[in-house]
């Protein structure tokens, strides 16, 4: 009795699940953090992309517009096809409080985004190796169309309609 | 139709909310122009402190944007509480601001008081310095010559993490060259931090 109701609790979950979350959350669940060194942008987070447009998102545990806008990007990332669009976050946590933050983070917040970690003890060569005239502030967005190319750059808190349009014009 | 009535006037309100905004859409001060005057309160005792008034006490001035609450600013706490002593000692004056809409004035005071900050800390209630000096984050830093003109702008240093594995500890070279007259070795660099709560 007990197994059938399990069974058909199980059969309910596995129909309504992926429709109410979308299917990639449960396709791609949150994977361990790589590190990332100030001359490994290019080679682990852009390299791997190329042929679809990418959005880098740039965030900090300790950063509340990081935190407001994170809900926003993961719902964005949930209805893309994965052939579609590329995401990552990349978190600027120090290495002393990232490697435990982050992944906490996270997984309370089911955000299933891939993640990187930045392993540089001065943030400032990291910020210079992305782009120079970044400030550093996050959050902090780069959109990239299928050739690699910079088409969006947004500063801020921003919307999932915003995080959208800046994919829209990445694919061109 | 209606639109061209009313375009004039979505105009001249897009450009009064741009105005409005300096701190997003001007360019930060530069390396040797004159620093923006003010007056705000002490946080501990609501006295209110001019910077024309701290500039002529020091051969030069400190001014600090911080917070109580962001993690990176409180990281470099006791680091601004002694350099704030050492530096204080030798000539220098400093001044800490608060400009997050989020941290009342009781909770600056005490944070600073907690701190022991050997320094005023003031409230920038509406974030009007913190919109005039260009300031984005805590903690950045901003340090002027006696006559108030910027000599350098940025970070303490890069290591928030550990002070004894600062390598460059921009801050501190700055104040050891303006102390033995020469010019700051690395005018800028990238102050890092969370972001100033605006209004």
């Amino acid at each position: 009795m007990s197994g059938r109701l399990v069974s058909r609790r199980q059969a309910l979950a596995a129909c309504l699940v992926p429709w109410v979350v979308g299917r990639r959350a449960l396709a791609e669940p949150a994977k361990p953090l790589v590190t990332l060194a100030p001359a490994d942008y290019a080679k682990k987070v852009l390299a791997p992309a190329k042929g679809k447009p990418l959005v880098v998102n740039f965030w900090a545990t300790w950063c509340e517009p990081c935190r407001e806008e994170m809900p926003a990007l993961q719902a964005l990332f949930d209805e893309t096809d994965p052939k579609d669009a590329g995401f990552v976050l990349v978190s600027v946590d120090s290495p002393k409080v990232g490697p435990k933050a982050v992944p906490k983070f996270l997984e309370k917040t089911k955000v299933t985004i891939p993640c990187f970690l930045v392993a540089s003890p001065d943030p400032q060569t990291f910020i210079d190796s992305v782009d120079e005239s970044w400030d550093g502030s996050v959050p902090f967005t780069l959109v990239y169309s299928a050739k690699g190319m910079r088409v969006a750059r947004l500063v801020g808190s921003q919307t999932k309609a915003d995080f959208a349009a800046a994919l829209a014009k990445a694919k061109g | 139709m209606k639109f061209q009535r009313f375009a004039p006037v979505i105009l001249a309100a897009a450009l009064a909310a741009a105005l409005a905004s300096p701190a997003l859409s001007q360019e930060a001060l530069k390396i040797g122009a004159p620093a923006p005057d003010f007056q705000l309160p002490n946080a501990e005792d609501g006295k209110p402190v001019a910077l024309k008034d701290v500039l002529a006490k020091g051969k030069a001035t400190v001014i600090l944007f911080i917070a109580t609450k962001c993690p990176v600013s409180n990281a470099y706490d006791s680091r601004m509480s002694e350099m704030g002593k050492a530096y204080t000692a030798k000539g220098i004056s400093f001044v800490g601001i608060n400009s997050n809409k989020t941290e009342p004035i009781v909770d600056v005071a005490k944070h600073a008081k907690a701190q022991g900050y050997v320094f005023p800390v003031l409230k920038d209630e509406g974030n009007k310095v913190a919109d005039l000096y260009k300031a984005g984050r805590t903690p950045e830093v901003y340090v002027l010559d006696p006559k108030g003109n910027l000599v350098y702008h940025g970070r303490i240093d890069e290591n928030q993490d550990d002070p004894k594995g600062v390598k460059s500890p921009d801050l501190k070279n700055a104040l050891d060259a303006i102390l033995a007259g020469k010019a700051v070795p690395v005018a800028e660099t990238k102050a890092f931090g969370c972001t100033i709560k605006r209004v």
